[in-house]
């Protein structure tokens, strides 16, 4: 494990880039959102990352980290302006850019619509961690996340059967 | 469309590439952590220059002038004490919820909302009681300047002292109504909703 705070920081946006990305398009719609979501979830893991002790997987500490950032995480226009300005000089490290595949960003929206718990499981889940790893993160007992996540599993697949006539 | 090949749509998903460079990276960070340093610096600077600037206005305020009447001296002295512990006992408070707050960042989402929403509503608590006091702290300023003032130099250096505690307390009190209402109360529901989902079953 990196031995510095700096270190540790530059290891988790190097390993985790998608991670973050996800949790950013499940939660901010919008191009300017997303970079305002993206920076601040950077500045979280930032400030976190002193704090960081090896009790955890890194990436179930990312994934709270960034999970807890975004359900904090509110658009305020005039900061949206500032780190617009700030992004404009920084174009290396701007917020992801929205999926290509039809199916993805189909998948997005219906993430968005669903109540902030729920979006948090379903990211978790379509990122494969297991039910444990999932409680470990949101807090929840396994067997609820187990509960909650057949039954979200169930209406996005009734939503998936009216892809083809949306598309 | 089944929602396993949607499943198997979101596995193949390109990552974005991370930064090349780390400074790139520290560069786009470092401006925004430098400003919140920059704002809890403020605050902190703030709240340091009222704990010693009040104690230090009201002993010179004894120390220096003669009150009208001994009775009224007495009581101002220990409401002015009064307003001092609980100055002191609000920057402890908030300081004891921003730690927290940072500790929870780091928790499970469960404990971090029930920290944030338990945050905002001792804070929405304290602007409340804020709102209420700043009536009884108008009139103790005044009722300090009138035990103080009044008789040796007259009602015109009341009146301007009135002035400027106007002067000082209406815009005060509108930001603070104005981050009440557009900061605290939509995030504590915001926090509520997300606890309440996280009880249901």
């Amino acid at each position: 494990m990196p031995d510095t705070p700096e270190a540790l920081f530059a290891a988790i946006h190097h390993d985790y880039p998608g991670l973050i990305a996800r949790v950013v398009q499940a939660f901010a719609p919008g191009p300017g959102d997303r970079d305002d979501l993206f920076q601040e979830i950077l500045i979280a893991l930032w400030q976190a990352a002193p704090q960081f002790q090896d009790r955890a997987r890194l990436s179930t500490y990312v994934y709270r980290v960034a999970l807890n950032c975004a359900l904090n995480w509110q658009r305020s226009r005039r900061r949206y302006r500032q780190k617009l300005e700030l992004f404009a000089a920084q174009p290396a490290e701007a917020g992801p850019a929205p999926a290509d595949d039809p199916r993805l960003r189909w998948l997005y929206a219906r993430i968005h619509e669903l109540p902030p718990v729920d979006r948090s499981l379903i990211l978790l889940s379509l990122d494969r961690l297991g039910y444990d790893a999932i409680a470990e993160i949101t807090g929840l007992s396994a067997a609820n996340v187990g509960v909650r996540l057949h039954r979200i599993k169930q209406r996005l697949a009734a939503a998936a059967e009216t892809f083809d006539h949306e598309t | 469309m089944k929602l396993e090949t949607l499943e198997a749509a979101w596995g193949q998903q390109p990552a974005p590439a991370p930064a090349a460079d780390f400074a790139i990276l520290r560069r786009t960070v470092a401006p925004e952590l430098r400003r919140r340093s920059r704002l809890l610096a403020y605050e902190a600077g703030a709240y340091l220059f009222v704990l010693l600037v009040y104690p230090a206005f009201s002993l010179a305020n004894f120390r220096w002038f003669h009150p009208a009447h001994a009775l009224l001296f007495e009581g101002v002295v220990a409401l002015h004490l009064a307003v001092f512990l609980a100055l002191l006992a609000y920057v402890g408070r908030r300081i004891g919820r921003h730690r927290a707050l940072r500790r929870a960042g780091l928790a499970d989402v469960r404990s971090h909302a029930t920290v944030a929403a338990a945050a905002i509503a001792a804070e929405m608590r304290d602007s409340r009681a804020a709102l209420a006091l700043a009536p009884l702290l108008a009139g103790l300023a005044l009722l300090s300047g009138y035990a103080n003032h009044a008789g040796a130099y007259g009602w015109r250096l009341f009146g301007l002292q009135a002035g400027v505690l106007l002067a000082i307390a209406l815009p005060v009190g509108w930001a603070c109504w104005r981050h009440y209402r557009v900061n605290l109360k939509p995030g504590l529901a915001r926090w509520q909703a997300v606890l309440r989902e996280l009880e249901e079953g």
